[in-house]
């Protein structure tokens, strides 16, 4: 049976596509592996109690806190951050810049993977499923009306379905 | 956080070894939404921290033939909000999971977690008491079942002893019961001020209910139950002065607490205007 076993711990686990393994304390919290250990820092360190979402990164495609997550408990996992750029982040970058969605850019890479999680699985949401979508993110610069019209401007993009015009 | 032992366990009775044997200083981690950011603040330290991550037994999600589910502790609240089959069968219970916290905290924070924690406010609780759910709990001693409700045993304290490990929620589902869930809360990630649920079988054909449940969170220190309430709106016809009479049970029924989110005096005259609002929903058949 599994003992305790001690302190050290190996990981292994794939970041933005890249396989990655270390030998870890198991108090790391995923988000201070990604930032110290791997030095991704664009998940950001912000209430550290799970509610502002500045530390938000794609856990199996999934948003999760970062800072409310074990790095050991991640093991076999794949985590996304903001630096695994693909296309739906890149259109998302762009029209956060494009509405002015975007000012101080601490909770900007939490909010954008949010998004790109939620138009995997839901590629035309109203803008309540929107909101719920980011309720676990604060923003506590633009407001969310440009950070919602942002994020249904890239659903429109992508589904070739949109009226809304980008506008800079 | 302080330094810690870890354990990844891969079988119940493995985790209910390694908790026997530092019973006191382990501490369970579920999914860890409340545990990690406390032991960010340091308000807990365990010396070792057993992980139930990867015992697939507290995964599953059983369906009886008599209409009842089992829902193994470490199911999450996104499986239960988003799975087809609860929804449809238990609607009530889909909607509580979707109204804790957000889908960040939903997507990793599980059932058996959620209740162990028993965070003043949180919203299961009062659905499942209002369902006459019960909690099965696990230790190298054997296994015992409780009644929800005697689960809640004070400010975030349970009847869990530290060898204990909450291991399944088993809930009866049956059919063509009014069933509802109403929050009331600051910001919808907030935990609620006033979680009202009611769970009741129809007589009369709609018009009356007969075995009435009702559960209460967020108003005390613990989920309860409010059965002078239930009595209340058992079977007479549901007319707005029965309504009325229930609402005014409840507010004394209750025993409010003030925190900053709001005051006992506001707590009890909001649970007299969200049980009212819970009758006539599920008047309505709405769950919500």
């Amino acid at each position: 049976m599994p003992r305790a076993t001690g302190l050290a711990q190996a990981v292994q686990l794939t970041v933005n596509g890249k396989p990655q393994q270390g030998v870890i304390e198991p108090e790391t919290l995923l988000l201070d592996y990604l930032r110290d250990h791997l030095e991704l820092t664009g998940a950001r360190r912000g209430c550290e109690s799970g509610y502002c979402g500045a530390c938000t990164v794609l856990l199996d495609g999934q948003p999760v806190h970062s800072c409310s997550v074990l790095a050991v408990t991640s093991r076999g996992s794949e985590v996304q951050t903001i630096e695994g750029t693909d296309a739906t982040v890149r259109l998302l970058q762009e029209a956060f810049v494009a509405r002015g969605a975007i000012q101080c850019g601490y909770c900007t890479p939490g909010i954008i993977l949010t998004a790109k999680a939620l138009l995997a699985e839901n590629p035309r949401p109203s803008d309540v499923e929107v909101r719920v979508a980011i309720s676990g993110n604060i923003c506590r610069c633009t407001g969310y009306v440009k950070i919602v019209e942002a994020i249904q401007a890239v659903a429109a993009q992508m589904t070739g379905s949109g009226t809304r015009a980008v506008t800079r | 956080m302080r330094p810690f032992e870890f354990a990844e366990p891969t079988t119940l009775s493995e985790a209910a070894a390694l908790l026997a044997e530092r019973a006191g200083e382990a501490r369970l981690l579920a999914g860890g939404q409340s545990l990690l950011p406390m032991m960010s603040a340091k308000l807990v330290s365990p010396g070792l921290l057993v992980s139930l991550g990867r015992i697939p037994e507290l995964r599953q999600i059983t369906w009886e033939n008599g209409g009842g589910v089992r829902i193994g502790a470490m199911v999450t609240q996104r499986t239960l909000e988003r799975s087809p089959e609860l929804r449809q069968r238990c609607p009530v219970l889909a909607y509580a999971a979707s109204r804790i916290a957000s889908p960040h905290v939903r997507n990793l924070g599980t059932l058996g977690g959620n209740l162990a924690h028993n965070l003043a406010g949180s919203d299961p609780p009062a659905v499942l008491i209002a369902l006459d759910a019960r909690v099965v709990i696990t230790s190298q001693r054997g296994e015992r079942v409780l009644p929800i409700e005697q689960l809640f045993t004070g400010f975030m304290e349970t009847a869990l002893e530290p060898d204990e490990i909450l291991s399944e929620i088993q809930v009866p589902t049956p059919a063509l019961a009014a069933q509802v869930y109403v929050k009331h809360c600051v910001r919808d990630v907030d935990p609620a001020l006033v979680g009202i649920a009611i769970v009741a079988m129809d007589a009369d054909g709609g018009s009356a209910w007969s075995k009435v449940r009702i559960g209460v969170s967020g108003v005390g220190h613990i989920p309860m139950r409010l059965r002078r309430s239930e009595t209340a709106l058992s079977g007479g016809t549901l007319d707005e002065r029965r309504i009325k009479e229930a609402a005014r049970i409840a507010m004394e029924e209750v025993d409010p607490m003030t925190d900053a989110h709001g005051s006992a005096e506001y707590r009890r005259k909001m649970t007299g205007v969200m049980l009212g609002r819970a009758v006539k929903r599920a008047i309505a058949r709405e769950a919500r």
